[in-house]
């Protein structure tokens, strides 16, 4: 079931035309990646579907039920975090919850999974920039929302908050949260998201699987031996790409082919030292797709 | 509507700076009753008990301040887009914020009435509140009076703070810009009744409006303001409505 459509989306500021015949759906219980350069659009898809801006064409569907500038009734069940934290420095992060919440359990589940306790009561004048961000995801999160639009979640966050909240949005999805999350932070988002939409310039120039985005990107086997240039010769005479000689760098073409590469070291009495297998990473992906991509 | 106006109500009372404005609201209050105590001769303890112990010249300061920072605290907070991003629409959240000015208006003003009673019982027991002003007011009678009058002139003006907020991002410059206007609006209101004499059609204009309190105990003043209580009030109501309509609408198109 599509949790979100939006439909040529058109967004222009002035004579400035940010956003170009934007479409996509998101299914629901999904974790969709929204990245692309800066300026590329991302945030303005994000207000649009949140009626924080007017655009000029296009629908937007949350439920099956068209949103809009004008009306968000369908917003009912959906939570934001978008550009930075709003939060009211004078009330303390728990009154900033529960300004917002529909139930005080909603507020202590969300504090609890995202470890706030020992500071909660405090007032968010006082908090650090971490500490303002998670409170700006709890808000996002507090009622349990159907869909949720996350723009930078973790900025300022350090590791141990990341981890929590990479934990709170897999549990969250397994429970049928749908999550709409842009993310500098490529090797987060790869190990969150499981679709990709790619932006540039404000036209969508990929949607696809995080697998699939992955296994656009070549696979590596790098490799330390008792004898690089024999091992060198004999890869290449074998017939294997070779990107780099020291370290021997071998692009991996087929699932199999570690085994059939280490078989003939060893036949040719050449001993493998160290052995990296190099998987395919996002940020890796990405910039191939953006540099190829012309818009 | 119910859930935003206690979120707003509920914004209002955890800010500190609502009950530190009653505990300086009731030190004055205190500070010049007991000066009119020491002064019988100097303050009238009639007069000031109608003042509200000068508690309704700080109120409107203290309107002023709220009104202005209702809307601008949102986009200095950032917290406006939480406002906007839910299923409750633009005029709507604009509304509740109007809502709650009118409460808290009104609940400063039912305080400022009980807390004066109270000094005057323990102060000033010999102030009798059953005489006659004159108009078929009592003291008592004039003070509600008078008050409500009040309330509704001060409207007037904090419907153009909250129509001028809206260019304000930032609380401090929306409230001093407030109460600087609030300074100019009441000169220009003394320089207006001069006018009005001059160019009867001036009689119209929304700081003539603003004389409406006190015409009600002084009727002679139709004189100056050349309208009668009626138009006065209906006057100022249309105001009120025209601006606080105006912001409604630069509400619905300011960006976020």
């Amino acid at each position: 079931m599509k949790i979100l459509s939006v439909s040529n989306l058109n967004q222009s500021f002035g004579s400035r035309h940010v956003l170009n015949d934007i479409s996509f759906d998101i299914k629901s219980g999904t974790i969709v990646g929204l990245v692309g350069p800066n300026g590329a659009g991302k945030s303005t898809i994000m207000k649009d579907i949140l009626g924080l801006l007017d655009y000029q064409s296009g629908t937007i569907t949350v439920a099956g039920t068209n949103t809009s500038f004008q009306d968000h009734r369908p917003l009912k069940q959906v939570g934001a975090l978008i550009e930075y934290p709003g939060l009211y420095p004078f009330l303390t992060g728990w009154d900033n919850l529960k300004l917002f919440a529909t139930s005080t359990v909603n507020v202590e589940k969300v504090v609890s999974g995202l470890h706030m306790s020992s500071y909660i009561k405090k007032r968010a004048g006082h908090y650090s920039l971490g500490m303002k961000q998670k409170l700006g995801i709890a808000l996002a999160l507090v009622n349990e929302p159907d869909l949720v639009i996350l723009d930078e979640p973790m900025n300022g966050l350090d590791p141990q908050s990341v981890k929590d909240l990479r934990d709170l949005i897999k549990q969250m999805a397994e429970n049928g949260t749908t999550f709409l999350i842009s993310s500098h932070i490529l090797s987060e988002l790869e190990k969150l998201a499981d679709d990709l939409i790619v932006i540039k310039k404000g036209r969508i120039i990929q949607h696809t699987s995080m697998k699939e985005m992955l296994n656009q990107d070549s696979h590596f086997i790098i490799l330390k031996t008792s004898d690089d240039r024999a091992a060198n010769s004999l890869v290449v005479n074998a017939g294997y790409q070779v990107t780099a000689s020291q370290p021997l760098t071998i692009i991996e073409s087929e699932s199999d082919e570690v085994a059939k590469i280490l078989s003939l070291l060893s036949e040719n009495n050449i001993e493998v030292i160290d052995f990296q297998h190099n998987e395919g990473n996002l940020e890796h992906s990405l910039l191939t797709v953006l540099a190829e991509e012309k818009v | 509507m119910m859930i935003l106006i206690r979120q707003e109500l509920f914004k209002l009372f955890k800010k500190h700076s609502t009950w530190i404005s009653l505990i300086v609201m009731m030190v004055i209050q205190i500070g010049f009753a007991v000066m009119t105590k020491i002064h019988p001769d100097v303050f009238n303890p009639q007069e000031t008990y109608t003042t509200g112990y000068y508690a309704t010249t700080l109120l409107v300061f203290y309107l002023i301040a709220a009104s202005s920072s209702i809307i601008t605290m949102e986009f200095q907070y950032g917290t406006i887009k939480n406002l906007l991003y839910r299923e409750y629409s633009r005029g709507k959240i604009l509304i509740s914020k109007w809502i709650t000015l009118l409460v808290y208006s009104v609940a400063w003003l039912v305080w400022i009435n009980i807390s004066s009673l109270l000094i005057k019982f323990i102060l000033f027991p010999k102030v009798d509140l059953g005489a006659n002003l004159g108009h078929g007011y009592t003291v008592l009678t004039s003070t509600i009076v008078v008050d409500l009058a009040n309330l509704l002139t001060v409207w007037l003006i904090l419907s153009i703070v909250i129509l001028l907020s809206n260019l304000f991002k930032n609380s401090a410059a929306a409230i001093s810009v407030g109460i600087i206007g609030s300074f100019v609006t009441n000169i220009m209101s003394g320089m207006s009744a001069q006018l009005v004499i001059k160019w009867p059609w001036l009689k119209w204009n929304p700081l003539n409006m603003l004389q409406y309190p006190d015409q009600i105990l002084s009727p002679s003043e139709i004189h100056l303001t050349r309208l009668t209580l009626t138009q006065l009030f209906s006057g100022n109501l249309v105001y009120i409505v025209l601006l606080l309509g105006a912001g409604y609408l630069v509400f619905q198109h300011r960006t976020v």
